[in-house]
């Protein structure tokens, strides 16, 4: 069964970690808990940066704490488009106010309520699935502009283009555009090379004609084959007679 | 001054609901809470004792989030008191708030074992 989304829950304390995951895993999510700042970093570098859709950080945490955890995240470009939702609580705003200056996308008040965790995980959620579908579609058309450069230095491949093309939308129509003409382009191309072919063969047969006329309408070879002619008649042959092997 | 710890039943209830009706996880949370405060109230003790107030401050926060989220209301409040004390290094006026943490505690300890009681009884 496919869950909701993919949580890194950090809490130090045990009982709040343990409510906050159970809380998650009611709503739906599936929770991977850590219990201080680095931890939760060593888990988000250790696999693929995109297996979490959400970050539920607290803030005072022994080791790396929220501040220290959010601003390491923040500056990591693997990490960074991550949303970190605060855990603090209520009475500490000012503490909040700081995070969400640093990039913290929200925060959640101690105790939990689970109404608002859920609402405000979906708008993360909501928020980091078009993130993720603005930097496929980014991907994408540098898919494009990189076969484009590759068209104009002769190493383009069409297969680098078939997920581009397979999309239903304009960049999908640009890039069947694309393989097309640069399809076009090629056949052209290898036409224009067979032709270009073609013609150096004629002119080598050409030069060739012409390199033995040179020879044969020469006066050394005039004399050569009246000599040869003079000997076969002294020796009593036709000029279009073998000679006697004898 | 005394204070009357008092557990807030609809927090709990609220838990319950939340965490997907089972009323033995409500019981683990709260038996986990009241080992996990016992040794925070110790770690304050300690910590006003040796004048270190960031490490009181540290496990006076932790006791005021853990005591709310159980519905021990009145006892996050004096934690969270303690906290603000040792926030600003007053180690001398969470001396004073300590006795009304450790005189609290076994009053929140018995609320809380009437609420258990109520849930295994629902369950």
């Amino acid at each position: 069964v496919s869950r909701a989304g993919s949580i890194l829950a950090v809490e130090d304390n045990p009982v709040n970690r343990k409510l906050l995951v159970r809380t998650l895993d009611a709503q739906g999510y599936e929770v991977t808990p850590a219990t201080n700042g680095r931890e939760a970093l060593e888990i988000l570098r250790g696999g693929n940066p995109r297996a979490f859709d959400v970050v539920l950080l607290d803030i005072m945490m022994p080791e790396l704490n929220g501040y220290e955890t959010l601003e390491a995240i923040k500056s990591d470009p693997a990490l960074r488009d991550l949303p970190v939702l605060m855990i603090s609580a209520i009475d500490e705003l000012n503490s909040v106010i700081e995070c969400i200056k640093m990039g913290a996308t929200d925060y959640l008040p101690k105790p939990f309520n689970a109404d608002l965790l859920r609402a405000r995980i979906g708008a993360s959620l909501t928020a980091k699935r078009l993130r993720d579908l603005e930097l496929e579609y980014l991907e994408q058309v540098r898919k494009v502009t990189s076969a484009a450069s590759a068209v104009e230095s002769g190493t383009y491949e069409a297969s680098g283009l078939e997920d581009v093309a397979g999309r239903e939308d304009e960049l999908g129509r640009l890039a069947r555009v694309f393989q097309q003409m640069a399809r076009e382009v090629r056949a052209r191309e290898e036409r224009l090379i067979r032709q270009v072919e073609e013609l150096r063969i004629e002119i080598d047969e050409a030069r060739q004609d012409r390199q033995v006329a040179e020879i044969t309408e020469s006066d050394f070879y005039q004399q050569i084959s009246a000599e040869a002619e003079e000997l076969r008649r002294i020796i009593g042959m036709d000029s279009d007679s073998s000679p006697d092997p004898g | 001054m005394t204070v009357e710890p008092v557990i807030d039943a609809a927090a709990l209830d609220q838990m319950l609901e939340d965490t997907g009706g089972e009323a033995e996880f409500v019981i683990e949370i709260i038996d986990d809470y009241l080992e996990n405060a016992c040794a925070l109230l110790a770690d304050i003790g300690a910590a006003v004792s040796a004048g270190d107030a960031a490490a009181g401050r540290a496990a006076a926060h932790t006791l005021k989030s853990t005591s709310a989220s159980v519905g021990a209301v009145g006892y996050a409040a004096i934690a969270k008191e303690a906290e603000e004390a040792l926030g600003t290094g007053d180690v001398a006026r969470a001396r004073d708030i300590l006795p009304r943490l450790e005189t609290g505690f076994p009053l929140v300890e018995a609320a809380l074992a009437r609420e258990k009681t109520r849930l295994e009884a629902a369950a």
